[in-house]
């Protein structure tokens, strides 16, 4: 894709980032509930781009592998949503959650793992349904999969149209127990799914 | 699908329910429980009855705003799955294991959408409680593994901090002897860095070699691998670093494990080039006199020792010279001992000349010297005592515009390797060198070898046991010897030496030449000072007792050099004054020249004493000791007495007479009284009457006789 305004223009994009702030929302008082400490979700940007230049733009901030949670929807429009993290990123996010500074290993273990998925399926979850109640329409998630490994490798592990699609890309940032950690929300969607997003933002909004 | 086939399906489906391991519970849109399956009972201890239909929060009351509730809700409203961590859960469902503990719970909420739209959620439920223990293990041994990591990184950053601190040089090698560690201290040593020598062989940086004869010793880390035993040694190394060599001492202790096999090595050295130096200094020290540079007596018996064993076993001659300066006392007494040492530092370099290289001088004590002559015949070493007594004889000693003539007494003895000890051949040298002063001073003596010195020594040991007999005994006798006066000839004069006679076994009476040697010798000599004094006083006082106590009385009496220093005498003389009260004009004490001139400060004080309460003071033998007329003013005397050996020839030899002539004169300007021994003759009276002597004494006048003769009580 040469422009991206082609597709989506700033006005779609902004009220895209409206609702997708209005589901971190919610995704935030439920992590708080959980943990039973105060959770602060925001996303300062949100943008459309190309998967090749939504993995170089992550690949600049994660030095090393990420790590994170996969999940495919479909409904309104299909796709895959995901919420990735630097891997040190991730191991603070877990263990401050956890609240468990003593964890001596150097990489996730099974349960944070879990714990990690639990979370992102939060998170992913609250955008999912923010932008299904936006729509009116029905939404499916499927169940959440931890993933590891190399940016490329993560962003491209889903099969299909990969070098057609595109990315909704979210930085996020996350605050807990005194801790600011920057992670991503992609969704991943082929050429298709975004002229159906687009419908659907067109029908919302009325025109 | 026909529907035979979708009924099968239907029922292995439901088989499927009912024998799956995992928890499962189907709820409808009213959050009632549509069914659950057999795992789900049997952990939950409910009947499926008492589940079904029932709204979920009912039956489980603590799921109510719980993490699974959200995920019912959520799947059953937004058609969202959901999935709640057991670590995250803190509200999962009360299933219990046989032993009543709450199963870990992974839940995943997944929507069912059937066909018609009807909405159902699917709760599944997995036990992961054994991979949860595995994985609160695994932590638990990681902490444990990381607890024992930081100790061991601890402890091996503490030993690194000890080997970087210690002043030792510490190298570590593996078991081929290449180098793994080396710290600051070693790398100083060898002049390396640590990471430049890594894994090299350590011999190739630890060289070492002899000092003494700079032979290259092997490398000690090899000795160790070879014989896996501890390898110390603590002398002789010199460590040849890259730019610098140091003396060290070194030891290499071989590792090796429980198993016997040898992993490596540890050199440990150290840097004693400063220790060695200072031992060498102190032994240096220890083995010469710091004045002259020259060996000292320790050294000096040490060589004579090992001469004395080649002299057993060789047929070569050896002798042994022993020096002894006859004016040094003189400088040192009236120049100070800064000219004294000045003297023997430049009397040293005079005899160092007149020796071979292989000769060995020392200093054995004040102004004694000692010379090892090795391989010298005895006319050989003769001329070189003759050589340096020449050489003595001729120098002179200026200090502050003045000039001593020095001469020296030198006693050679052979070392025949017969001695016992070194010591003896010492004694022998020694007793020479007495015979050569007491000759006349300024010459050479041998010894002699058919007076072997063990008889010598027994002879001087049984007058020893003579003389204290004598003492005890009172075995001796006092005789007189009348000092005329020479210008009154007519007058019976009273004043008399007092001489000391021992008398024999059988009655004879025995010279003072016989005695006297061996009681200065053995310290006797300030007993029989003390016994004449006292029999002085008892004859007196016998005298008095019979009014016999002569008038106009003087009576001289002799003191040794040693009593000069004798305080307890000089009390019993003042005691003894006191409790006779007679006149104290009545006693004179002479004390030798030589004798007041060896002891000058102590004599001084003595016969000032003496003088303080009366007594007279004469100096004997005035004119023997080469003397110098400038102890004439520091001693208070009353009386010269010249020596015999100048009056005796005065008839005769004209230099003698000159000599009487100078003493008298000098005696009369510092208005002292002069007296001439050995007047055998009336030639003599005659000379000395011209002369103007005051007093005469000899066999001439007056042979001495006893005490009791010349005062008889009767």
């Amino acid at each position: 894709m040469s422009d991206k305004d082609q597709i989506l223009d700033e006005f779609y994009v902004d009220a895209v980032a409206e609702v997708l702030n209005i589901g971190m929302g919610s995704a935030a008082a439920s992590l708080s509930e959980m943990i039973d400490d105060e959770v602060k979700l925001s996303v300062p940007g949100v943008e459309f781009v190309s998967r090749l230049v939504a993995t170089d733009h992550i690949s600049k901030k994660a030095k090393t592998d990420v790590s994170g949670v996969h999940q495919h929807f479909q409904g309104a429009f299909g796709g895959d949503a995901m919420l990735l993290f630097p891997e040190d990123q991730s191991l603070q996010l877990v263990r401050a959650v956890l609240q468990q500074d003593d964890i001596t290993l150097e990489d996730l273990t099974e349960m944070e793992q879990e714990a990690m998925t639990e979370i992102g399926n939060v998170i992913l979850n609250s955008c999912l349904c923010s932008m299904a109640d936006m729509f009116g329409k029905e939404m499916r998630g499927d169940i959440p999969e931890f993933v590891q490994g190399s940016i490329n490798q993560v962003l491209s592990d889903d099969g299909g149209n990969q070098t057609e699609a595109i990315v909704l890309l979210l930085n996020m940032d996350f605050s807990v127990d005194k801790k600011n950690i920057q992670g991503y929300v992609t969704f991943l969607m082929d050429v298709d799914e975004v002229i159906q997003l687009k419908t659907n933002i067109q029908e919302f909004l009325g025109e | 699908m026909p529907a035979e086939k979708s009924v099968e399906s239907t029922f292995i489906f439901q088989h499927v329910f009912s024998e799956s391991e995992s928890g499962l519970i189907v709820i409808d849109t009213e959050f009632c429980v549509v069914d659950c399956n057999p795992w789900f009972i049997k952990y939950s201890g409910i009947g499926l009855k008492e589940l079904k239909g029932k709204k979920l929060i009912k039956i489980f009351p603590i799921l109510e705003k719980s993490s699974i509730e959200r995920g019912v809700v959520s799947a059953l409203k937004n058609g969202m799955s959901s999935v709640v961590s057991h670590t995250l859960n803190r509200k999962p469902f009360p299933l219990k294991n046989i032993a009543g503990q709450v199963l870990q719970q992974h839940i995943m909420i997944k929507p069912i959408i059937l066909d018609n739209k009807q909405r159902y959620c699917l709760i599944q439920i997995m036990d992961i409680s054994a991979s949860y223990s595995r994985e609160r293990q695994l932590i638990e041994q990681a902490k444990r593994t990381k607890a024992i990591s930081a100790k061991l990184a601890e402890e091996k950053e503490r030993a690194q901090v000890t080997l970087n601190s210690i002043i030792d040089a510490v190298i570590t090698t593996d078991e081929q002897g290449l180098i793994l560690s080396m710290n600051p201290v070693a790398e100083f040593l060898i002049g390396v860095r640590e990471e430049d020598v890594q894994n090299k062989k350590v011999c190739d940086y630890f060289k070492l070699i002899n000092e003494n004869d700079y032979n290259i010793i092997q490398c000690p880390v090899a000795e160790c691998l070879q014989s896996k035993n501890i390898i110390i040694n603590e002398k002789e190394h010199i460590l040849v670093g890259k730019s610098k060599r140091f003396s060290v001492h070194d030891s290499v202790s071989p590792i090796i494990n429980d198993d016997g096999v040898m992993l490596g090595t540890v050199l440990v050295f150290r840097d004693v080039t400063q220790s060695r130096a200072l031992a060498e200094e102190l032994n240096w020290q220890a083995l010469h006199d710091p004045l002259t540079g020259l060996a000292n007596r320790r050294q000096f018996e040490l060589d004579m020792h090992s001469l004395l064993n080649k002299a057993k076993s060789d047929n070569l001659k050896h002798h042994l010279l022993y020096l002894d300066l006859d004016q040094f006392k003189v400088v040192n007494d009236t120049c100070g001992h800064d000219a004294g040492d000045e003297l023997l530092k430049q009397i040293t370099a005079i005899l160092d000349k007149k020796l071979r290289k292989s000769d060995l001088l020392a200093r054995l004590g004040g102004d004694e010297f000692g010379v090892l002559l090795e391989s010298c015949e005895a006319e050989n070493a003769l001329a070189v005592a003759n050589n340096l007594r020449q050489a003595v004889e001729g120098f002179r000693f200026g200090w502050q515009a003045r000039s001593f003539k020095i001469g020296v007494s030198i006693g050679i003895a052979e070392i025949t390797g017969e001695e016992a000890k070194a010591s003896e051949a010492l004694s022998a040298a020694d007793a020479a060198c007495y015979v050569a002063k007491e000759s006349g001073r300024n010459r050479v003596c041998f010894h002699e070898i058919n007076a072997s010195a063990s008889s010598m020594h027994q002879k001087e040991m049984q007058w020893v046991s003579r003389l204290q007999a004598a003492l005890d005994n009172d075995c001796f006798e006092l005789f007189l010897q009348r000092i005329q006066c020479v210008d009154c000839l007519d007058t019976a004069s009273e004043h008399y030496e007092v001489l000391l006679r021992m008398v024999g076994d059988k009655g004879e009476i025995i010279p003072p030449g016989a005695f006297l040697p061996a009681a200065e010798r053995f310290n006797l000599i300030g007993s029989l000072d003390t016994w004449v004094v006292e029999q002085v006083f008892e004859k007196l006082e016998g005298l008095r007792e019979v009014n016999k106590y002569p008038k106009n009385l003087i009576l001289s009496i002799n003191l040794s050099g040693t009593s000069m220093a004798n305080i307890d005498l000089l009390d019993r003389i003042s005691c003894l004054l006191d409790e006779s009260d007679f006149p104290a004009e009545n006693f004179c004490f002479e004390v030798t020249e030589t004798a007041a001139i060896a002891n000058l400060k102590q004599a001084t004080k003595f016969l000032s004493s003496l003088r303080s309460k009366g007594c007279k003071v004469a100096l004997d033998d005035f004119g023997s000791g080469l003397s110098s007329f400038a102890y004439l003013k520091e001693l208070p005397v009353d009386y010269l007495k010249i020596d015999g050996l100048f009056v005796k020839d005065i008839a005769v030899d004209e230099i003698d007479k000159a000599f009487v002539e100078s003493i008298n004169q000098i005696g009369q300007v510092m208005s002292l009284e002069t007296i001439a021994e050995f007047v055998e003759n009336d030639e003599i009276m005659d000379i000395l009457t011209e002369i103007g002597v005051n007093y005469a004494q000899g066999y001439g006048i007056h042979k001495p006789c006893s005490f009791d003769l010349v005062f008889p009580k009767t």
